[in-house]
Formats: C-alpha cells, sequence, structure tokens
C-alpha cells in the first residue's frame, strides 16, 4: 500500500442549508490505491454526499477533500480522466441510448478501455440501443458501472452500483472491482447492506446521520457472529433463556414480541433450546438464523438508538 | 487479466488520460447537436416555426400592409424568433432537463468538466443558429424574396451577438431553476418576447418602447430589421447585445447550479 491516499478527507463537513443538521460531520477517510472501500449506511445517511464530495461536487466546509492530492473541485481534464464515477440508477439521462452514452464517454478519453469487452462482461449486449429509460433499475446500475470503468480510472467511485442487482450481477461488479484495485485503482463504493459489500471490500465505513461510526475490515463487523429473530409473548422472561443460554450469546427482547440472540457459535444445541423456549413462551415456532446484518451493527454502534427499530425493516 | 481490465499502470491500449481538447469539444457538440436534431419539439421551436412565420406573413397578401411586415421584415422576424427558439428557450430547456436527468453532474465529473459542458453547448448553438439563419435565408429565395448579400451578412453578425446574449440568459434560466419551473417559463417568455418583446413588431409600434427597445428582444429585432431593409449592421444594437451577453454570463458563471 502506498504511503499517500488516492482519496483522503479530513474532517469533511456538508450542511445544504446553514443551521440545517450537516449531511456529512466530521468525515475522516482514506482510500489507498488497490484498496476497495465500502460505504455503507441507511438511505440519507450521507453516501451520496460523501461521494460528491469526493468527485467536487460540493465543497467541505470545513475540511479538506484531496484525490490524488489535488483539491476535486480543481482537477483539470487529465485529473478528471484519472477519475471514474457510477452514478447512481437515477442519475443517467433518460433519453440516450446505452451504446451511444458508453461511445460517448469513450470518445472524451486518450485510450479507453476495451468497450466490447466492458460490455461482455457487464451483460449489456443486448442493451446498447435501448434508451436508458427503457432499460430496468438494474440494467442502468451495470450501464453506470461500464459509465465508470470506459476510462480505466485510478480512482473509482460507485454510488450504489450493486443495489437492485441479481446474485449473478453483484458478483461482475464486485470482481470488476477487485480487478481494478489488483490494478492498483483505489475504489470507493456505496451500498445499503452490508451483506453486499461484505465479500468485495478491504474495508467498511459505517456512515449513520453524517457521521463515521465504524471503518474496520468487514468480517470484523460481520464477524463470525450470528443473529437468530424469533417471536414469542411481548415481555416474555428472556432472563430464564439467557440463563439456558452459553454465556458467549446474549438475548433481548428488540421489539415488543421480537427476540434476538446476537453471538459467535450459533449451534443446533442452541436453536434446540431456543424452540423450547419459544414454544413455553408464546411463540409460533418459527425462528430466523443469519449472519448480522447493518442493522444489527448500527444497533451495536448506537447502542440501540440509530435509524429504525431492529425489528422492522428487513424481514 | 485481459486488455479489458478496467486498469490504471501500462496497457496496450496506451496510458489512461484524456482525449485532447478539441475531441472532447468535438464529442460534446455532437451529443448536444444529436440531441436537438433527435427531439421533435426542439425542432419545431428552432425550423418548423420560424420557417411557417416566414412563409405565412411573405405570402399573406394585404393591399395595405398595414402592422403587417414586407418580405424584409418578415425575414428579420423570422430570423429573430429562431435566434431565440433555439439559443434561448431551447438550451434553458435542455440544460434544465439535463441538470434534473443528473447527465450533467455525470458530465462535470469526465475529462469534459465544467468548461467543456458550457463550451459544447455554445458551440451547438452557434451551429444551430448557423443552420437556421441558412434554412431562412433559402426559404426567402425559395420564395421569390432573396435576401441581398448586405443582408444576409448584417443577419449573421446580428444573429451572432445575439446568440451570444439569449444562450447566455437561457444558460442562466437553465442552470438555476428546476426543471418544470424552467419548462413554464421559458415557453412563456418565448411567447412574451414574440407578442411584445419587439421581434415581430417594431418596436416603436408597442407599450413601452423605450424600455423594450434596450432589451435584447427589442435589440435583435431592430436590429434585424435593419440588417434586412438597410443591408447594414446596427453597431448600437451589437454591442448592447454584448453587454447582455456579458452581463448574462457572468451571473450564471456566479449561479449555475450542476444538479
Amino acid at each position: 500500500m502506498s504511503a499517500r491516499p488516492a482519496i483522503d478527507l479530513a474532517g469533511v463537513t456538508v450542511r445544504y442549508r446553514s443551521g440545517a443538521a450537516p449531511a456529512l460531520a466530521a468525515v475522516d477517510l482514506a482510500v489507498h490505491p488497490g484498496e476497495v472501500v465500502a460505504v455503507c449506511g441507511h438511505n440519507g445517511a450521507g453516501k451520496t454526499t460523501l461521494l460528491d464530495v469526493v468527485t467536487g461536487l460540493h465543497a467541505p466546509d470545513p475540511g479538506t477533500a484531496r484525490v490524488g492530492g489535488v483539491d476535486p473541485r480543481r482537477l483539470g481534464p487529465e485529473g478528471r480522466a484519472r477519475l471514474g464515477v457510477a452514478p447512481a440508477d437515477t442519475g443517467l439521462p433518460p433519453a440516450a441510448r446505452a451504446g451511444r452514452l458508453l461511445r460517448h464517454v469513450a470518445s472524451l478519453h486518450r485510450a479507453p478501455a476495451d468497450l466490447d469487452e466492458l460490455v461482455r462482461r457487464l451483460d449489456l449486449r443486448a442493451l446498447l440501443r435501448r434508451q436508458v429509460r427503457r432499460m430496468s433499475t438494474g440494467q442502468r446500475q451495470r450501464l453506470a458501472v461500464a459509465c465508470a470503468l470506459v476510462g480505466r480510472p485510478d480512482v473509482l467511485v460507485l454510488d450504489e452500483p450493486t443495489a437492485s442487482l441479481d446474485a449473478a450481477g453483484r458478483r461482475v461488479v464486485v470482481d470488476l472491482l477487485r480487478e481494478a484495485a489488483g490494478a492498483g485503482a483505489a475504489v470507493l463504493w456505496t451500498s445499503h447492506t452490508l451483506q453486499d459489500v461484505a465479500r468485495g471490500s478491504d474495508r467498511v465505513v459505517v456512515l449513520h446521520e453524517g457521521r463515521v461510526l465504524a471503518d474496520a475490515p468487514p468480517g470484523s463487523l460481520t464477524g463470525a457472529t450470528d443473529v437468530v429473530r424469533f417471536d414469542a409473548s411481548p415481555a416474555a422472561d428472556v432472563a430464564t433463556l439467557r440463563q439456558a443460554l452459553p454465556d458467549r450469546l446474549v438475548a433481548t427482547e428488540a421489539a415488543p414480541g421480537l427476540f434476538e440472540i446476537v453471538g459467535k457459535g450459533v449451534d443446533a444445541a442452541v436453536l434446540a433450546t431456543v424452540a423450547t423456549w419459544q414454544a413455553s413462551h408464546g411463540g409460533s415456532g418459527r425462528l430466523s438464523v443469519g449472519p448480522r446484518e447493518l442493522e444489527d451493527v448500527l444497533l451495536g454502534l448506537t447502542g440501540g438508538g440509530a435509524g429504525e427499530p431492529a425489528a422492522t425493516g428487513r424481514r | 487479466m485481459t486488455s479489458a481490465a478496467p486498469a490504471a499502470g501500462p496497457s496496450p491500449r496506451g496510458p489512461a488520460g484524456a482525449a485532447p481538447a478539441w475531441r472532447r469539444l468535438g464529442a460534446a457538440v455532437a451529443w448536444d447537436l444529436r440531441t436537438v436534431l433527435g427531439n421533435g419539439e426542439q425542432l419545431l421551436v428552432t425550423a418548423v416555426i420560424p420557417v411557417a412565420l416566414l412563409v405565412a406573413v411573405t405570402l399573406t397578401e394585404t393591399p395595405d400592409p398595414g402592422p403587417l411586415p414586407g418580405p424584409a421584415a418578415a425575414l428579420a422576424a423570422a430570423v429573430a424568433v429562431a435566434v431565440v427558439s433555439s439559443s434561448f428557450t431551447g438550451q434553458a430547456i435542455a440544460l434544465a432537463f439535463d441538470r434534473r436527468s443528473g447527465l450533467v453532474r455525470f458530465l462535470v465529473s469526465t475529462p469534459l468538466g465544467r468548461p467543456g459542458v458550457i463550451a459544447g453547448r455554445l458551440v451547438a448553438v452557434a451551429v444551430v443558429v448557423a443552420g437556421q439563419l441558412g434554412l431562412l435565408l433559402a426559404t426567402a429565395a425559395a420564395l421569390g424574396e432573396p435576401a441581398g448579400g448586405a443582408a444576409a451578412a448584417a443577419l449573421a453578425v446580428v444573429s451572432a451577438c445575439a446568440a451570444a446574449a439569449f444562450t447566455g440568459l437561457g444558460l442562466l434560466l437553465g442552470g438555476t431553476v428546476r426543471a418544470e419551473g424552467v419548462l413554464a417559463v421559458a415557453n412563456l417568455l418565448w411567447l412574451a418576447m414574440v407578442a411584445l418583446g419587439g421581434l415581430v413588431v417594431p418596436v416603436e409600434r408597442l407599450p413601452g418602447a423605450a424600455v423594450v427597445g434596450l432589451l435584447p428582444p427589442g435589440l435583435l429585432g431592430e436590429a434585424a430589421r435593419v440588417a434586412t431593409v438597410e443591408g447594414r449592421v446596427d453597431a448600437g444594437a451589437c454591442l448592447l447585445l454584448l453587454g447582455w451577453a456579458a452581463l448574462a454570463g457572468a451571473l450564471a458563471a456566479r449561479w449555475l447550479r450542476w444538479r
């Protein structure tokens, strides 16, 4: 990893209106060449604003932003040529045809990437003559990723490139980002789900209400930690369940009638214990086990006060 | 890794970087021109309406011309309406919707950048205005009322000065107000300029002539009539139009929003 970050934000604060709550509050973030960093947060957490600071659309006040050592608002044509931006799916011109848009962006670069190969990898062949407005959200996202990669950039900025993609599409995009990083690019991308970015990213930055709550390898956020969710009578005596479980697991009532166990090593014995307790405390008998998601991480980081209640939004 | 690798670093395709400035500008102009030519409403206001105006006014036979202008003044009116349609109404609406769609926001992050986005639009407007002028001069000739060489040259100079002023005003409107508002205001202003601004009707017959004569549509309408009827450039009007261009350009540079 080189000494100087390709993207370097220090104390970045952005307010859309003076006096309003900041969209970004004193954000520090560095992305080095060869690194893939994901910014994860809810809608409205400040992800797009953060990318806008990197691409020079917003000036931090106060704070400093540097891309390749230069204030992104002062990047010249050569500097912008090294910056590849994938706008959110709503950020492409609706009347433009995909092929024309790609060729237009390519024509702004001296030595663009092989368009045929890019089109093949992102499965855009059948869409080249289609207008953006007639494309699905996932198709627009793949086109946006292609637009970002056309100039063979060494700083890549992508706004929710995988939000509406199927598993195969996500894999292709993540592979392309990893390849770019493998060739020395610094990659910064956003997502509103933690699972989405866990596979392809070296670091995950958790953004909430404009603040960085965590900046860590994805494994340390999701870890081997599991979450078991199940229902039972509201205010059922969860203490009895705690006593029946190993100490490494923590059982709580996340919302009235909705219970969670968080910890490492959820095995068959644990699930049997939970099922028995659930049956004797008015539960339906249904339970789900999954890796931790953004909500769980946010809950852990904010002490439960963050965003939506844990019991909603993902079931 | 294949040659398609979206990668920095050495590649058989040569080092990554921006295309030369002339190629970037050419690409931006071509993009904007295709947008105009591929858009029915834009074609209607840039070409069909001015030509229809010229044909209708030229062919209308009245024993006493009264308020209707003669053929030379008809050409002046058609050119004035055409210039306003493409450089003001068309630019304002196109920029507003390109801002809303996110295209402008995307393009300013490419090697094109803010200067390239604006330069591309200015050159595209110049090309469109030149095309309109050619089309209208040809139509006038086909109607048996050809403009003389001096009149055509003077019209070209006036059109260039007016296009500068109206493009500046168009970018100012399209770059600061949201798209639906721009659509309403730009079309309303077009109507007002045609009916009351002096584009078609000589300024002296309009209410508030002293003021109207100093506003961009009044200056354009009068200078275009001087060009077609007298075959000379109204230098004073052209200078005032360039003053409007400088003012609008300065305000647009200050207030234009990219999203």
